[in-house]
């Protein structure tokens, strides 16, 4: 043979991986978020303070033991937590991302 | 002229049991509320109704002159058998598809446009912004609306010009009621959840009804329209 067949670009390149995108949990901004959903739904000041503490706390040891978990884990992981204080608030947690 | 009228009353009927723009609403509300004043949530509000209504009322009219420019005049029963066939076509995507499988209210729009009015809801700060939010989930609801929009089109541009613009009118306002309905709701003390609880709830039976709509529609074109021409 003559001519050597050149080799596609394509070939030699090594597949594109798709970077998926990871932040890392912060308890204090939980709890910023829980007192701005308690506020979102009339849930009294106080009684939010009260609650969003503990629930940032349980959530924030769930999350150390597991690692890795996504924010949809996350939401569940709060909506169980809050459900024994306030089932509006777990219900907007559980239902985070599905309005539309 | 009544024929055309009802049909214009029964498209906007239909336009309003359709559910992007109350979720789009609700998603701004949520957003709002924990950020603004009530007064700020209120203009934003306001604003994202205008612009869906603004859409509407400019679509209506648009399409109407369209045709009438394309038909010389209303659509002729060839064109009106093919849009009666499309509301059949829409009442059963309505059933079988509109909402995704879950208890949520999740629609059957792509991910990631669902995912891009959320993050545009979410980060609404300005009047502008909630203006281009209306019109953008008016927008986003076009393959359910479109074929509304033309039978209403079609039907103003059969009435007398006096009432012309009233009907636009009347299409629009029945088209954008719902959001006005949840904007008094909100302001005289429910919640986001219990709005979206009482969605929940009743999806099904508001599924259905949309459907039925549809064909309730396509029905009287064919009886009032096509059979009467022919």
């Amino acid at each position: 043979m003559l001519f050597k067949k050149k080799e596609s670009k394509k070939s030699q390149k090594a597949p594109k991986k798709v970077p998926s995108k990871k932040e890392s949990f912060s308890k204090a901004a939980l709890e910023k978020e829980l007192l701005k959903e308690a506020k979102i739904i009339k849930i009294p000041i106080g009684e939010a303070k009260g609650f969003s503490g503990k629930v940032a706390e349980k959530v924030a040891k769930w999350v150390e033991k597991r690692g890795e978990v996504t924010t949809s884990d996350i939401n569940m992981k709060v909506a169980d937590e809050v459900k024994k204080y306030s089932k509006d608030l777990a219900f907007i947690y559980k239902n985070r991302g599905k309005i539309i | 002229m009544k024929p055309d009228l009802f049909v214009v009353l029964l498209a906007g009927v239909v336009h309003a049991m359709l559910q992007l723009g109350i979720g789009t609403l609700l998603i701004l509300y949520h957003a709002s509320l924990g950020k603004h004043v009530s007064l700020r949530t209120r203009a934003l509000v306001t604003n994202y109704i205008f612009g869906n209504a603004l859409l509407t009322g400019l679509s209506v009219s648009a399409v109407g002159f369209i045709i009438y420019i394309i038909c010389q005049g209303e659509m002729n029963p060839a064109m009106l058998t093919i849009v009666v066939g499309v509301l059949v076509a829409l009442a059963l995507s309505v059933w079988a598809f509109y909402y995704r499988r879950g208890k949520s209210t999740e629609l059957w729009l792509p991910k990631s446009v669902a995912r891009y009015i959320n993050k545009r809801a979410n980060v609404t700060e300005s009047n502008t912004e909630a203006f281009g939010l209306g019109m953008l989930a008016c927008f986003a609801e076009a393959p359910f609306t479109i074929i509304l929009i033309m039978v209403a089109g079609n039907s103003i541009i059969a009435l007398p010009q006096a009432l012309q613009i009233l009907a636009i009118a009347i299409y629009t306002i029945l088209s954008v009621l719902p959001l006005l309905v949840m904007r008094i709701v909100v302001r005289k003390g429910k919640t986001i959840v219990d709005v979206q609880k009482w969605r929940i709830k009743n999806k099904n039976f508001l599924r259905v009804l949309a459907g039925i709509g549809f064909l309730v529609l396509a029905a009287f074109l064919l009886a009032f329209k096509i059979l009467k021409a022919a």
